[in-house]
């Protein structure tokens, strides 16, 4: 199966990093992303996301509206999305423990054959 | 009992041990034999013999994940798929009984005082989370095992727990409830031999529900345990309670089943109740699990031990919302002391908290009493 792991932070938080905390977090990451390599749990397609401050919402109503933000204004935001293929639930719980990140939303992907994934 | 499984471990020692040798740990090995031992008996001495339901037609299908190799009993299966940690704990006790303990959707769902459509619709959402998030029809790892047995501990309590006080409906004790519960604590006490935790709430469960035929009156009010009629209890059930506890002794430290189930042996001792051992209990059950609740009735049995004002000051600071027993407790124990002022005070903030009118009686003919 297929599961997004959709990572929540708080993004005051996540400013507050010192240079050298954010490059420990990088490589945390790159350790994670290599261990779901090796596993071959990594689907591509995964990334961090810019800061919610920066996000735009469109809400397609009549009339269409567009504005500055993101559709959720809470504390804590979507900071960065991962793809991963695992045989099950537990075994995709286990992966979202190691992400190095603060809450993880473990969300099983709808598969599609048609669309090819 | 305990006695006896503890020789039928002896008889099985002195079978065994000549031929494979003896165990690198004797004691302990003799220990895990006669829990087995005993859970054997147990079960033969129920007399519902109902069968458990091995496999059902709508349990849900197995994602398409390998076997779990070490752990072959499909119901050991279903019984972690039923508790897994992601689904709701409502969830979790009505997939137990529906597909461990094999009740019809209409018997759940009149057992939990909902609809049958709710109960329908709730069991299908469980099961449509199960199959679209992938929760494995499996026993857990062994590292996962003890966090997992947790869970499943915890919603057999839960069962029995809205059995034993039920927190809505007419009925102040739904005995079927607790009794599946039971059922349910055997079924994992003989899937998993050899967990103290098991037998410790099972122990636990027997010693409450023995006493459930004196728990109420004629006219449906609750009886206090001091006012409950002895001869009611069941007696039977409260030895072998007590035959599990006695087992347990040789386990390593107490856990939190353990110790609530310790108390409530106590207090199916005949009289005089042993307060200090009982406020003994409790305290080391608030180290373990710290809570207004425990302090409370900590509080109570230091008071009962001979020491009113050690409980008074142990529940300085104390905020229990939404319940009149806090300043219930505070009144008796004010009144012990001779502040009647102040008693009168906490009686009256209780009566404004009383939802029940044997209750409200009760705490009007104290306050009226001094």
């Amino acid at each position: 199966m297929q599961y997004a792991l959709l990572i929540y932070g708080n993004e005051k938080a996540w400013e507050s990093r010192t240079e050298q905390e954010m490059q420990e977090n990088h490589e945390r990451h790159g350790r994670f992303m290599a261990m779901l390599r090796e596993r071959g749990a990594l689907i591509p397609g995964g990334q961090e996301l810019a800061r919610s401050s920066t996000a735009t919402t469109v809400r397609n109503g009549d009339p269409v509206s567009v504005t500055d933000g993101p559709y959720a204004e809470t504390a804590e935001q979507i900071g960065g999305i991962y793809l991963i293929d695992a045989p099950d639930l537990d075994a995709a719980l286990e992966i979202a423990r190691q992400l190095p990140e603060p809450i993880v939303e473990v969300r099983p992907v709808v598969m599609h054959p048609e669309m090819g994934n | 009992m305990a006695e006896d499984s503890l020789q039928d471990a002896f008889v099985a020692a002195a079978r065994v041990w000549p031929a494979q040798g003896v165990p690198e740990k004797p004691s302990a090995w003799l220990w895990t034999t006669a829990y087995r031992r005993a859970l054997d008996r147990i079960r033969q001495e129920e007399t519902d013999a109902r069968r458990l339901p091995l496999l059902i037609a709508d349990s849900p299908a197995p994602p398409a994940a390998e076997e779990g190799g070490d752990v072959p009993d499909e119901r050991l299966r279903l019984l972690f798929a039923c508790c897994h940690p992601a689904l709701r704990p409502d969830a979790r006790a009505a997939l137990m009984l529906r597909f461990v303990a094999g009740l019809t959707t209409a018997e759940i769902a009149r057992l939990f005082l909902v609809s049958e459509p709710t109960m329908a619709a709730r069991l299908t959402r469980a099961k449509a989370k199960m199959a679209v998030a992938g929760i494995p029809l499996r026993a857990p790892s062994a590292a996962d095992l003890p966090a997992r047995l947790d869970v499943v501990l915890r919603v057999i309590y839960l069962i029995f727990t809205e059995g034993y006080r039920a927190t809505a409906g007419p009925e102040l004790v739904r005995p079927r409830l607790a009794d599946e519960a039971i059922r349910l604590g055997y079924l994992v006490g003989e899937l998993l031999p050899g967990e103290p935790r098991t037998l410790a709430l099972l122990a636990l469960m027997l010693l409450q529900h023995a006493r459930r035929d004196a728990r109420v009156a004629a006219d449906g009010a609750l009886v206090l345990l001091p006012d409950q009629d002895r001869t009611r209890w069941r007696h039977d059930e409260i030895a072998r309670g007590v035959s599990l506890l006695d087992l347990l002794e040789a386990a390593p430290m107490p856990g939190e089943y353990h110790l609530q189930a310790l108390i409530a042996a106590e207090h199916a001792k005949p009289p005089p109740t042993d307060w200090p051992r009982i406020a003994h209990l409790y305290a080391e059950l608030e180290r373990r699990t710290p809570s207004p609740m425990v302090r409370l009735n900590r509080a109570v049995a230091i008071a009962e031990a001979g020491s009113p004002e050690a409980a008074l000051s142990l529940m300085d600071g104390l905020v229990i919302r939404d319940t009149h027993l806090l300043p219930a407790v505070r009144a008796e124990l004010l009144t012990r002391l001779g502040r009647h002022a102040e008693a009168t005070a906490a009686f009256d903030e209780a009566l404004t908290l009383v939802r029940t009118d044997p209750e409200r009686q009760h705490l009007l003919r104290r306050r009226a009493e001094r």
